[in-house]
């Protein structure tokens, strides 16, 4: 192969490498690039996909990611391009949110169990529902 | 208003006004004539739990928002409090430690600052009065002088504070605090939700939930949505109260007036009424606060049964305050965790509170609307700074008790949540507004309440001292 032909081939691959992503970029919704983010986050926990996608529906309705285009685009692009998730604060909360609406701490971090979602962690809907607290961890008498 | 003129007018409704009523309750006449004027108006707790929940409630727009009521002359400090009947009781975290006695003689002890003219000895029954009527939770030993035990059991420690504890005993202890350990008078028992400003079960203090029966006092008169802007202040005498209601101007007389709202707006009204002590609106300030997380190596930090479950004093009082500020270490036990295969909660956070001191480029002015200050504030204070750096240096050594792997540090909060210092107190009008009895140093019917009075900034919660503070100035007054 020459270098024209060379140029040639990698620059149609180059195009394609970018336009491709562009259009999933473009047609991914906020709330498939959120399950995403999620599922690879943690793809060495035993993940319940639907309630992935119910937690994500769930945690949307009040969180300001549905009005920001800002937040959006920095959500997709996290993970369209496989970054670090502690590149956004925002990203982050989502992941632990979701940890802390399941019943993963309350089976004190079993990694082998099945995690099920149960509802946006709110302490206001489930009271002294704090995974780590004494209530869940009775301590000895000092 | 029913009467013209009143044996005590109180100004708001909060920590500092109500221990201050409930004292001098106590010892006034059964004919006393008291008006309160509270500028907010009643948000029932129930109905805060609904708001947070998502659920409309008309209660949520009777009160503004704090930050939409004053001018604020530097965008990245921000001053929190809360309006309405109970004032920050309702927003506040429920920490109660009390000071050490140190933090009142520190001119005295290490040259900084000036020492208050009053002394931890002074205030101890008025402590112990507050803890009573506040059912504090805490330690069977304190860093503190303690002669009684607080009425209730403390909270339990976590992995991480029952090590430091071994480690270094009365100096690291279950903090005192407002958010019951048990239920209590119609409080419930804090369960670690961690979300206080607003507690999901109503465990924390507050002056709603307080039974102390103030406010239903017959010889109490409460006018909500009262606007005070000023006083007529006239040969050294505080004579009339001056405020807004629904629109129109009233003007009440009274023997004695207290003022009770915060420190930024008290020292407003006292600016408004042409009070030209030097001092009153200056050194307005808070303690500085940041975030240390420790990251550990194969040890899982679990339990604890409140929000700031231990207090860790052993970068407080010392040799270094000649040079540095004291630092509060207080074990934070939110479900915070680490995104990391098997180190879940690998972790553990303190936050960490450092004194300060009043400086004259921090500031109250009043503007056009006599209702709406303003607060001018540059920073806090070098010793401040260095007490951060103080900290930063000793820290790692101090947690060598525990398997570190790293330890990181975030920006300091924009807010403590604890105005201080406007009109602080002193021996003399030449260095400050109010005496150690709260009266104003020139018009001695008038009482100014709460932390404004506060002479330094110790790192520990003002609000246990602002109260005991208040029972103290009525008890040895009236």
């Amino acid at each position: 192969m020459n270098r024209r032909s060379f140029l040639k081939v990698t620059g149609f691959a180059g195009a394609v490498m970018v336009t491709v992503p562009s259009l999933g970029y473009v047609y991914t919704s906020n709330q498939e690039a959120a399950v995403g983010v999620i599922m690879k986050e943690l793809h060495y926990l035993k993940l319940d996909k639907n309630g992935v996608e119910q937690f994500v529906k769930d945690y949307f309705k009040s969180h300001y990611i549905k009005d920001n285009l800002r937040a959006q685009i920095n959500l997709k692009s996290i993970y369209y391009l496989r970054l670090n998730i502690k590149n956004s604060q925002m990203v982050t909360d989502l992941v632990q949110h979701y940890l802390l609406s399941t019943d993963f701490f309350l089976n004190k971090m079993d990694e082998t169990r099945l995690v099920k979602y149960l509802g946006v962690y709110t302490p206001y809907a489930r009271p002294c529902g704090n995974p780590f607290s004494a209530s869940y961890y009775p301590q000895p008498p000092m | 208003m029913k009467q013209a003129s009143y044996d005590l007018v109180v100004v708001g409704t909060g920590f500092a006004s109500t221990f201050f009523l409930h004292q001098y309750l106590k010892k006034a006449s059964p004919k006393a004539k008291v008006l309160v004027l509270e500028k907010g108006h009643l948000f029932p707790h129930a109905e805060r739990v609904k708001e947070k929940r998502g659920e409309a409630t008309p209660y949520a727009s009777f009160n503004p928002d704090s930050d939409s009521t004053f001018d604020n002359h530097n965008k990245k400090k921000g001053w929190v409090f809360t309006q309405g009947f109970g004032g920050s009781s309702n927003c506040w975290y429920g920490c109660t430690p009390r000071f050490m006695p140190s933090d009142f003689k520190m001119n005295t002890l290490y040259g900084i600052g000036k020492d208050w003219p009053i002394a931890y000895d002074d205030l101890d029954p008025y402590y112990t009065q507050v803890e009573e009527l506040m059912s504090i939770s805490g330690p069977a030993q304190t860093p503190f002088p303690k002669k009684s035990p607080y009425p209730l059991p403390p909270h339990s420690f976590s992995t991480v504070d029952r090590i430091l504890h071994q480690e270094y005993g009365n100096l690291y202890v279950p903090q005192p605090t407002a958010r019951a350990s048990v239920a209590t008078k119609g409080r419930g028992a804090c369960c670690a939700s961690t979300v206080c400003h607003v507690c999901p079960v109503n465990a924390k203090f507050t002056i709603e939930n307080s039974a102390m029966g103030v406010y239903e006092d017959p010889r109490v008169e409460l006018l909500y949505g009262a606007q005070v802007y000023s006083l007529d202040l006239e040969q050294n005498v505080a004579r009339r109260v001056n405020y807004l209601k629904d629109e129109r101007e009233f003007h009440v007389a009274a023997e004695v007036i207290a003022l009770g709202t915060n420190a930024l707006f008290n020292a407003n009204l006292l600016l408004n009424s042409g009070d030209t002590n030097p001092f009153t609106g200056q050194g307005i300030g808070e303690q500085i606060g940041l975030l240390a997380t420790v990251y550990l190596e194969n040890l899982e930090n679990t339990g604890g049964s409140t929000w700031v479950n231990a207090n860790g004093y052993m970068l407080y009082d010392g040799q270094h305050r000649r040079d540095v500020a004291a630092c509060l270490m207080e074990s934070n036990n939110a479900p915070y965790f680490r995104l990391e295969q098997g180190k879940w909660r690998h972790i553990a956070q303190f936050r960490m509170v450092f004194e300060d001191l009043p400086e004259a480029h921090n500031y109250v002015s009043t503007t056009q609307d006599p209702l709406r200050p303003a607060i001018h504030f540059k920073g806090p204070s070098a010793y401040a700074w260095r007490g951060i750096e103080h900290m930063k240096a000793k820290v790692p050594g101090i947690l060598s008790c525990l398997p570190v792997e790293r330890i990181e540090y975030a920006a300091p909060f924009e807010s403590e949540a604890h105005i201080l210092g406007s009109t602080r107190m002193s021996r003399s009008p030449a260095e400050g507004v109010v005496d150690q009895h709260l009266r104003h140093h020139q018009y001695r019917n008038l009482f100014v309440l709460g932390s404004g009075s506060f002479t330094t900034y110790t790192p520990a919660n003002p609000t246990l001292t602002l109260s005991a503070l208040s029972l103290y100035a009525a008890d040895k007054t009236f």
